[in-house]
């Protein structure tokens, strides 16, 4: 945990944000109505910074990242919101636009490496193509950059990986692979949806180590997705905790990891097993996240939550700034002094540590 | 590549029927070239001849040689056959692709018209084009081609559907691809295997087709050689002379034969589950 402690990069609060996104809504259609899956999503991010998005399954985390993408499919739609990349708000770009945009401007790798490959192409001709697409490189040029993209991934003797095909290689070198292909063209913000998940842990280290270094080295802005609260900590500048396609608390990692003020943050760092205690049980979070077409009434994690009172059953928190530049969704800190209710108003940037 | 050819490789009868239509293919296609009897010669004083030196399977029942007319009629029979089925490939990916891969209403249409043209007892079908159309060689191809798209069609709209939904396919689309790209360069060489061993077991199915078209007098039309036809023409004579009508029939049988042999063999040879990953 000596990682979270390490000060958080400098961040000039009045710099622009690289990628604002402003109350992002996605709904889906199903059985007719039009269903939020996402409401309101609201954060700003700047270069050399991760935000690190958590949550447990469902609750619209890579719904969030298709969405920043533009990549819903039907029947999901982009109802809302904006999301300003260097300021070109990217949901009023044409399609053509938006695909010089994509692994261009704004990137991703995914889970699952084993199968994110063309099993039917060389490794080395798949990177290429994003040269090819869109810095419209010769064929030797782009082979030339790739080798020199897959040294920069730490992979060993790149020019025999390039002619190499997916299923002969590693998982933990399949996914240097992809990070390789979603940096080619040197993104300025780079969506990591679960990268580690499928690895070893040893391989974890190791390509978290490499994408902090990728990032400080291209100054590439990072949205982490995952529910692994250790990679969270090990790379993260700061958190968005999601729940049910909101979010529910905001603030730089340290202040989230040491000191969780929703009820469901903290529910989910105790679930974290500890090295120096001894348990028989972990302790989990009871019940599972209520499906889109049943969120009850008032808070949506009210159900669930240890600390619920009248008010949380019958209405619905505000997202709520502290005075210390974090906000929360919850009525435990309606009251406290400085809350002021963002939850419509923009959200202000991060906050300098 | 390699691998596949091992794994076709160990297949015994595949291969023995692979080098097989490679030689029945050669020695039709080339036929022209070291044949110098014309099939079309007629010699009414030396009909139903039996096989001597002259001719080595005998003359039918117009004393034309019946060795040459099966090579120039396999060499009928086999065009139309690969023209109709390649065509009608082509047709069948364009289809299967917009079906599977853009879906919602254009999916329903084209899958609405498969299953029209399945409903059809396949040769049923091709009569039917042949008797709108007219026979003739080109039209037996159109009516080939017709019968086998919507086979071709429905694999191919399967196989899209399924590697539409891969992860590969999503990493395009984020690295800023287009969807026609995305069809060209990633859907169809993933979906190229199993339509090349469809195009091989369509091809055993369309010589039959091709021939039986002949047979009925809807195909290719006489005195002009056909397999088919030959054994329309030898059929009167059965009893009696049975060689002009098995030579040709034993022609068909073998060429499906091999083709559907080949097939099998290719189908084990590409299969991807049995690609080691």
């Amino acid at each position: 945990m000596s990682e979270n402690t390490a000060p958080v990069p400098e961040v000039d609060v009045e710099s622009t944000p690289l990628l604002k996104v402003r109350g992002l809504t996605t709904a889906f259609k199903s059985s007719g109505a039009m269903t939020n899956i996402i409401e309101g999503i609201d954060f700003n991010l700047y270069p050399h910074e991760t935000l690190a998005i958590v949550g447990e399954s469902g609750c619209g985390k890579s719904v969030t990242s298709l969405s920043i993408m533009r990549l819903i499919q039907s029947p999901g739609k982009i109802v809302g919101g904006s999301v300003e990349l260097e300021g070109t708000d990217l949901l009023q770009l044409s399609e053509e636009e938006m695909r010089g945009v994509r692994g261009n401007k704004v990137s991703m790798i995914f889970q699952e490496p084993m199968t994110s490959l063309n099993p039917v192409f060389t490794v080395g001709s798949q990177v290429m193509e994003s040269f090819q697409i869109h810095q419209h490189l010769s064929k030797p040029e782009a082979r030339e950059k790739t080798i020199e993209m897959l040294r920069l991934v730490g992979i060993p003797a790149p020019e025999t990986v390039f002619k190499e095909y997916p299923h002969e290689l590693s998982g933990g070198l399949r996914q240097r692979v992809m990070i390789a292909m979603a940096l080619a063209c040197r993104p300025r913000v780079l969506i990591a949806d679960e990268p580690t998940t499928a690895l070893d842990v040893t391989i974890q280290a190791q390509i978290l180590r490499l994408l902090r270094e990728l990032m400080d080295e291209t100054g590439t802005a990072t949205i982490l997705i995952t529910h692994d609260l250790g990679v969270v900590a090990q790379i993260a500048t700061y958190v968005m905790v999601m729940y049910a396609g909101q979010a529910v608390e905001y603030g730089s990692v340290r202040q989230i990891i040491e000191d969780p003020l929703h009820p469901y943050t903290l529910g989910l760092l105790q679930c974290l097993p500890r090295l120096h205690e001894k348990t028989d049980r972990l302790f989990t979070i009871p019940g599972a996240v209520p499906s889109p077409d049943s969120y009850p009434a008032g808070c949506r994690f009210c159900p669930r939550c240890n600390r619920a009172c009248e008010r949380c059953r019958d209405e619905r928190p505000p997202l709520m700034e502290l005075p210390d530049g974090r906000r929360v969704r919850c009525w435990l800190y309606a009251d406290a002094e400085g809350a002021v209710d963002v939850s419509t108003a923009a959200p202000k940037g991060g906050e300098s540590a | 590549m390699k691998e596949i050819v091992q794994r076709f490789c160990r297949k015994r009868m595949s291969v023995v029927a692979g080098v097989m239509l490679i030689l029945i293919i050669a020695a039709c296609a080339f036929a022209p070239l070291y044949v110098h009897v014309d099939p079309l010669k007629q010699n009414l004083f030396n009909t139903y001849a039996r096989p001597s030196a002259e001719h080595l399977l005998g003359t039918d029942n117009l004393g034309r040689d019946i060795l040459v007319r099966l090579l120039y009629g396999g060499r009928s029979s086999l065009a139309i056959s690969f023209s109709g089925v390649l065509s009608g490939t082509a047709v069948g990916v364009i289809l299967g692709v917009i079906a599977g891969y853009f879906g919602g209403i254009a999916d329903t249409l084209i899958s609405r018209l498969i299953d029209v043209l399945l409903a059809f007892p396949g040769l049923l079908l091709a009569i039917v084009v042949v008797a709108i159309l007219g026979s003739g060689e080109s039209n037996t191809v159109v009516a080939i081609a017709i019968f086998s798209i919507p086979t071709v069609a429905r694999m191919v709209r399967g196989e899209v559907l399924k590697i539409r939904s891969a992860d590969y396919i999503a990493v395009c689309k984020v690295m800023g691809e287009s969807s026609a790209r995305v069809i060209v360069r990633h859907v169809i060489p993933n979906a190229i295997s199993q339509i090349i061993v469809n195009v091989t077991l369509q091809l055993g199915t369309a010589i039959l087709t091709t021939s039986a078209l002949s047979f009925l007098g809807l195909g290719v039309q006489p005195p002009a050689p056909e397999w088919g036809a030959m054994l329309s023409s030898a059929r009167d004579v059965l009893r009696s002379y049975p060689l002009p009508a098995v030579v040709p029939g034993i022609a068909i049988t073998l060429v499906v034969v091999c083709f559907s042999l080949v097939g099998d063999g290719l189908r084990d040879a590409l299969d991807p589950r049995l690609k080691n990953a």
